[in-house]
């Protein structure tokens, strides 16, 4: 049987071969590169390469190897990370003119995490400005393309970590999801994506869009890349103010357990007559939940809330905590931004105290209604996207409209993953959203294993990563 | 009974709130994120359910999370 190519081992796989020797972390390094010399200039997925300090991260990999010393699944392993984690001496430009220059002092928390556990950091990744917005031609940087059709969209806001794990660049690449800125694009380009629970992962170092929705995770092309990524990253930080005193179990440890005997279950109305909903992605989401009731699962249809509820209180929410931020930007370089970050941003300016004390009032009301479902079941499945990727250079949604279903998760901070269900006639991916109980990663990366197991989705790549 | 705003009102607090905020709306955007405001207005109003003074809002002023971080300053 022949070796699988270097780009398609699984950090499990390739952390095997570094420690039997069969394999240095610098010949995986230099694959990687080279293959971003190669498929990136189609995708745009990195803004900035950092070859040196990847190359150096590999060699100081293979000599702790050399020495017996070992740090964890990382060790050796190359990532990437999304443009608006601070890196120390590494321009951190949130894809934007206004921080085009911008040098951190200092690694945020996620950074300081990877590196310490011998991580090899391959680059920095396109984002939709501030993390907000859409793929915008009018910014520094071209905006990322989906590697399995580079005509269309990646989804955002992690739009190059969606496209580079695709494109088999990197076998993970950390995101950020304010309103479903890593489910969206990691449905969009066929890959996981987890939005831990809020407070999982400290978001310090990280430039905010909206303090109170803000949550970084990883994108990655399995479900145990994406399990082992948080085994390293999570954990309480006094610095995050978010950050929640919850203790870390390994989120791996259960995902061969399957599903039989689970509780799902599927807020349907969320979904189902949403408009723009397309119908090659409710016969996936239907076939999906199929497959698990057949691996032995319970899946009932449940009502929550009106879906429209909670992505109106996130969005109030989003639109002014982000506006807060960039107030001045916006008073003194309006033409700075993207018109497309410029157009959603300033809306906050039209929020009143009123209107944001009721949003955070109805935020009650949405994160107790779902911790109750939580009670009587074990994870919900509904809709990520509703549809599959557009054209990048399609006119962009109105304000009150989303073709992401995953705010509901981030203004009530459950966990909550996108997986991939299927393709379309046109060949790109669809995909489900799983959520669960606060802090219980763990059952739906179960549930997400299970699935993987059974649908064989992610032996597929796109053409352009082959 | 509702208000029902007519456009011209809504141009003027349209033009009110943006001033508030101390924004200069770039003339060539201003029909663009006028119609983005009304179609937000939409938006807002869906947050205005009815309640009473006991529903307390999600982010509750917390000592322990405000001071949280301070000793490491």
């Amino acid at each position: 049987m022949s070796e699988a190519p270097l780009h398609e081992l699984s950090i499990t796989e390739a952390g095997r071969k570094l420690r039997n020797g069969s394999l240095t972390s610098m010949a995986l390094t230099q694959d990687a590169l080279a293959r971003i010399t190669r498929i990136d200039p189609a995708i745009n997925a990195f803004i900035t390469v950092t070859k040196d300090r990847a190359l150096a991260d590999a060699q100081a990999a293979d000599a702790a190897f050399a020495r017996g010393e070992d740090k964890g699944p990382f060790q050796g392993v190359p990532y990437a990370l999304k443009d608006i984690y601070d890196t120390a001496g590494i321009r951190t430009t949130c894809h934007s003119k206004l921080r085009v220059d911008h040098l951190p002092a200092h690694d945020s928390a996620v950074e300081e995490k990877l590196h310490a556990q011998g991580g090899v950091l391959l680059g920095k990744l396109a984002t939709h400005e501030f993390a907000l917005g859409g793929p915008s031609f009018d910014l520094p940087f071209p905006p990322a393309r989906n590697p399995w059709n580079t005509e269309y969209a990646t989804g955002g806001s992690s739009s190059g970590s969606g496209a580079a794990v695709a494109a088999g660049l990197v076998r993970m690449a950390m995101g950020t999801d304010t309103g479903g800125s890593i489910r969206g694009p990691a449905a969009l380009c066929g890959t996981i994506g987890i939005k831990p629970t809020f407070g999982r992962v400290s978001r310090r170092g990280i430039f905010p869009l909206a303090y109170s929705l803000d949550h970084a995770g990883p994108l990655a092309w399995s479900v145990e890349d994406a399990a082992i990524t948080l085994n390293a990253i999570a954990g309480f930080d006094p610095l995050d103010q978010g950050s929640a005193q919850a203790s870390v179990t390994d989120f791996g440890a259960t995902l061969d357990h399957g599903v039989k005997g689970l509780r799902i279950g599927v807020p349907r109305h969320f979904f189902e007559k949403a408009a723009g909903v397309s119908p090659e992605v409710l016969r996936a989401l239907d076939a999906a939940a199929q497959t698990l009731a057949q691996l032995g699962a319970v899946v009932e249809d449940v009502r929550l809330p009106d879906y429209d509820l909670f992505a109106a209180c996130g969005r109030v929410i989003m639109f002014t905590e982000a506006f807060a931020i960039h107030q001045k930007d916006f008073q003194e370089r309006p033409l700075d931004f993207a018109l497309s970050t410029y157009s959603r941003m300033v809306m906050g300016a039209f929020v009143t105290g009123p209107d944001l004390v009721q949003a955070h009032r109805l935020r009650r009301e949405l994160t107790h209604a779902v911790t109750t479902m939580l009670t009587r079941y074990d994870a919900l499945l509904t809709a990520c996207t509703l549809a599959p990727a557009p054209l990048i250079t399609a006119a962009r949604d109105r304000v009150s409209d989303s073709p992401t279903q995953s705010m509901p998760f981030n203004v009530t901070g459950h966990p909550a993953l996108s997986i991939p269900t299927g393709f379309s006639s046109s060949g790109l991916p669809l995909s489900m959203q799983l959520a669960g109980r606060h802090f219980d990663e763990a059952t739906i990366l179960r549930i997400a294993a299970a699935f993987e197991a059974q649908s064989g989705l992610n032996r597929k790549r796109p053409a352009l990563a082959t | 009974m509702a208000i029902v705003a007519d456009e011209e009102s809504l141009r003027r607090e349209f033009e009110a709130m943006a001033a508030r905020s101390g924004l200069i709306i770039p003339t060539d955007r201003q029909q663009m994120m006028f119609e983005t405001f009304l179609d937000f207005r939409k938006v807002v109003e869906r947050l205005h359910g009815p309640r009473d003074h006991t529903a307390e809002t999600a982010h509750v002023f917390s000592i322990d999370h405000v001071t949280r971080g301070t000793e490491h300053e």
